[in-house]
């Protein structure tokens, strides 16, 4: 492990300093929310809250610097994509936060360090969630639509609310090719993004998605750096 | 005879032709221009590669791809960003697609761009080392192929 010894002493300083452990509580709650709401979907991964209190350490300097007590997790920095990401609630970004982040993410400053935390956790368990799309049925009722000249299974899905899916669903005979006059089984549905499951969060895992390493030009170090302060961190 | 001054007139042209470097570099500005006139490229970051990577065809139109590798200078931690770029004739941008992990764009091939890792539309699962354009660029899907059925580049 080829970690600056100066780096490795100012996280040291960092970890014994007191002050360091005030967003403990904080980290532990917010893990706490997330598992209580997402649990139930599929291959739910164990939440560490010291994996997240090293990236907090990390990314701020700790207690010592100034970003502690602002930007802590560094999150929502001028040119930050992924501040949009939450702003924008996109990406399946949507799922994973409540309605209490959306609304802080919305209206308050993202340079308040806890909000800041808040959102930098939220940004990792969107990248680890894996989102897919699952159609949604609005009503049960079998309605009919009778095929007119130049429409197509999409654009008849569009005009009566309903996917094509569901088309394919109701109407296991229908070929590919759709004639005037055609009489289609359907419901009102709609797609929706689900998730369908998980990549565990490792020291890897914000390493490639929260500090973006892909190509070089991030901290070739930054997963070394979260197995070092984990490593420190009382259980 | 005639196939002397053919000759002559050959290495004549050749001679008064920028050099193969100077056309690089031309076409390389001319793709950061567009890339900063049309908002790819954020201020604030810092730029450390942009390259045009192929195009695909959607709709009998050839849409170029490029790849930007960024960093956020203001992190305390250096820290990445890598995404490819799907733009219009006109080079303004279509769709983006961020590259975590080392993932690399490759090659096109009609319609798709082949990467060497997974990438995610939008963040959907599942992700894909094959990425099609569809409904002019606007719309995508990744799917995963064998590296061995990988089209033969220059091909697109």
């Amino acid at each position: 492990m080829g970690l600056d010894v100066r780096w490795q002493a100012t996280m040291d300083a960092a970890i014994e300093n007191p002050k360091s452990s005030v967003y403990d509580e904080l980290i532990q709650s917010e893990l706490i929310t997330y598992r209580s709401r997402l649990a139930t979907t599929p291959g739910f991964p164990n939440l560490d809250w010291r994996l997240f209190k090293a990236v907090v350490l990390i990314e701020s300097g700790g207690p010592a610097c100034a970003a502690w007590t602002s930007r802590a997790m560094q999150f929502g920095n001028p040119s930050d994509p992924a501040y949009n990401v939450l702003r924008s609630a996109t990406q399946g970004s949507a799922l994973i936060m409540d309605s209490q982040l959306k609304n802080d993410i919305a209206t308050k400053s993202i340079s308040i360090p806890t909000l800041n935390i808040r959102a930098g956790i939220a940004y990792i368990l969107t990248m680890a969630a894996q989102f897919g799309s699952a159609q949604m049925i609005d009503d049960p009722t079998i309605r009919q639509h009778t095929v007119q000249k130049k429409e197509s299974l999409f654009s008849i899905s569009r005009s009566v609310h309903t996917t094509i899916q569901d088309i394919a669903t109701n109407n296991p005979t229908l070929g590919r090719t759709l004639r005037p006059g055609q009489v289609i089984a359907y419901q009102l549905a709609h797609m929706t993004m689900v998730i369908t499951g998980w990549t565990p969060i490792t020291p890897d895992f914000p390493a490639a998605y929260y500090n973006g390493n892909s190509n070089g030009q991030g901290d070739p170090n930054y997963a070394d750096k979260i197995r070092y302060v984990y490593g420190k961190l009382p259980p | 005879m005639k196939e002397y001054v053919y000759l002559i007139l050959a290495g004549m042209l050749a001679g008064a032709a920028a050099p193969p470097s100077k056309i690089l570099e031309e076409g390389h500005a001319t793709l950061l221009a567009a890339l900063t006139k049309n908002h790819i490229l954020v201020p604030g970051r810092r730029l450390l590669f942009a390259g045009y990577i192929c195009s695909v065809t959607v709709a009998s139109e050839e849409l170029p791809v490029v790849e930007l590798i960024e960093q956020e200078p203001e992190a305390t931690e250096p820290r990445g960003i890598s995404r490819v770029v799907l733009l219009t004739p006109s080079l303004e941008p279509i769709k983006e697609i961020p590259e975590f992990g080392g993932v690399r764009p490759l090659l096109c091939k009609a319609n798709s761009l082949y990467f060497s890792g997974i990438v995610k539309i939008d963040n959907i699962a599942p992700g894909g080392n094959r990425v099609t354009f569809m409904l002019g660029g606007d719309y995508a899907q990744a799917d995963e192929v064998d590296p061995r059925d990988f089209p033969a580049a220059p091909e697109h």
